[in-house]
């Protein structure tokens, strides 16, 4: 099967952003995916970003609230969270769907859906009414988002009437291309300044 | 600097400024490099057209900003936002304040403003006992040397990576190592906790929309979603030319903002926040705080055609 010109076109554009991308057949995938992730990270970051460097004695402690590994997947479809505790629970994993507030020191992964991805410029984009959901994406070390392919349009202005349906009342609607960066220190480029130091978009096939 | 107020002290201050050579090679650099940048994310793209219509559009919508300002603050407070006016840069600040003092607000996390940079609303905050911190990382190191911005998109451009080590040893009272990597996750983690304490969030916004009641935020480093979520009370500070009719001007802008500002097609993040969203801590609400910039001032002077001008706004 050939892929599919739009899917091409976000694969490429994201990957020249340093997101990671990555097609998958099935949710079940997807979520074999998200544990690999998890685990492969265990060895070299088990503290959070940062807390290898000498810190003050607020941010320090902050680094010692942070102990096991977990994965914040809320509002996800919930076969995929069967298929995710799973996986999570025979790996050792901390699997959480709330309670992000009491997590702000950072989460390994944030596990998202993407309501729809724009081609032009490699983007995902993210409705979260849910506070949950903000902070999973924000908070995270690596933010993961689901992006079925057949919501990925050419360019923003196909996703126009969508956004003005959902800005019709209070709403929180992220455009989010790459993972967090700076160039604020010499103009030299730094992944992952507030936001994730990763992003990756599991393209999920239509079926 | 802003704190020359004398045109002597300000010679001097432009004396030292030019005298600094790091500074001079810095931009000088980024002048030739920012123009191979630029081109390179208008490959394919009518860069004239594109700019041409939302000049276009910009001056339509700058006949219109009362009629946009109505129905901006209709949509916007129909979906929980309370939209303030103000007619001075000082009004703007004292809206600000009072609404910090309303809600027993003692911390305050800044991202970036360039319309609060321009009513120096830090130091009216400052002055009335308020904390804020400015989580944009060249925001936060220039905060933390007491100085204004150099540019608009780079506003430390003119530090070395020695200088702010230096700078960053004496805040962590830690030494650290002349890395920017390293130096960039320092200040996420020593930043962190000053977003989970605060009790305010002020942003800027590049669009305000007034079909909607929309305010979308450009940015890179992710503390504008930090700021605009963790905060019991958000307030978003935007000139009033920043008034527009719907989502696809904003869009439009999109196109060409961050490709003429950083060389990129889009930054890290573009978010959209029409009303007050639920939030976990305290009473939820978004305020959204309007005043009208030099803009239509400048109109009555017959300088209109300034108002086609693109900057290269917050990022």
């Amino acid at each position: 099967m050939t892929t599919p010109p739009l899917v091409e076109q976000l694969t490429q554009k994201a990957s020249l952003v340093s997101a990671v991308v990555r097609p998958v057949a099935s949710m079940d995938e997807a979520m074999a995916y998200v544990a690999d992730v998890c685990l492969g990270k265990e060895a070299c970051q088990i503290l959070a970003s940062g807390c290898d460097a000498p810190l003050s004695g607020t941010a320090e402690a902050l680094c010692q609230t942070k102990q096991e590994k977990i994965i914040c997947a809320p509002e996800m479809p919930a076969e995929a969270m069967t298929t995710l505790a799973a996986l999570c629970a025979e790996k050792g994993i901390s699997l959480i769907t709330s309670g992000m507030r009491s997590r702000l020191g950072g989460i390994d992964i944030g596990l998202t859906m993407a309501v729809a991805g724009i081609a032009e410029t490699g983007t995902v984009v993210v409705r979260s009414m849910s506070e949950e959901v903000r902070l999973a994406s924000m908070v995270a070390e690596i933010h993961i988002a689901v992006l079925p392919a057949g919501a990925i349009v050419a360019d923003s202005y196909a996703l126009e009437p969508q956004l003005v349906a959902w800005m019709g009342q209070p709403d929180y609607t992220a455009f989010v291309t790459g993972p967090s960066r700076t160039a604020d220190i010499e103009r030299v480029l730094a992944l992952g300044v507030h936001g994730p130091l990763e992003l990756h978009i599991l393209i999920l096939e239509d079926k | 600097m802003q704190d020359a107020t004398t045109l002597k002290a300000y010679r001097a201050q432009l004396r030292d400024a030019l005298d600094n050579d790091f500074q001079r090679q810095a931009l000088d650099k980024f002048a030739v490099a920012y123009r191979a940048s630029r081109a390179n994310a208008f490959a394919g793209i009518d860069a004239p057209e594109l700019i041409a219509e939302i000049a276009a559009a910009k001056d339509v919508a700058i006949d219109q900003l009362e009629e946009l300002f109505a129905e901006f603050k209709r949509h916007a407070e129909a979906a929980g936002t309370t939209v303030h006016l103000a007619a001075t840069a000082h009004e703007a600040n004292e809206i600000i304040a009072r609404i910090a003092k309303e809600n027993g607000v003692k911390t305050i996390v800044k991202s970036k403003s360039m319309t609060a940079e321009e009513t120096h609303l830090n130091d009216h905050l400052e002055g009335q006992g308020f904390e804020v911190t400015e989580t944009d990382l060249g925001e936060w190191i220039i905060q933390l040397r007491h100085e204004g911005p150099t540019h608009m998109v780079m506003p430390a451009i003119h530090l070395s990576r020695y200088q702010v080590a230096d700078l960053f040893s004496e805040v962590t009272n830690q030494k650290q190592e002349v890395d920017i990597q390293k130096l960039v996750k320092v200040a996420r983690r020593e930043l962190r906790p000053k977003f989970c304490q605060a009790d305010m969030g002020i942003s800027g916004a590049n669009f305000a929309i007034a079909a909607t009641g929309t305010i979308g935020i450009i940015t890179n480093e992710g503390n504008g979603r930090l700021t605009t979520t963790l905060p019991r009370v958000h307030v978003a500070l935007a000139g009033i030319d920043k008034l527009m009719p719907s989502l696809h001007d904003a869009l439009r802008i999109i196109r060409c903002l961050p490709k003429n500002a950083t060389g990129q097609a889009i930054t890290s993040y573009v978010t959209w926040v029409t009303g007050a969203v639920p939030c976990e801590v305290g009473p939820e609400g978004l305020s959204t705080s309007m005043m009208p910039s030099w803009m239509p001032v400048c109109l009555g002077m017959g300088m209109r055609s300034n108002i086609g001008v693109i900057l290269c706004l917050p990022i």
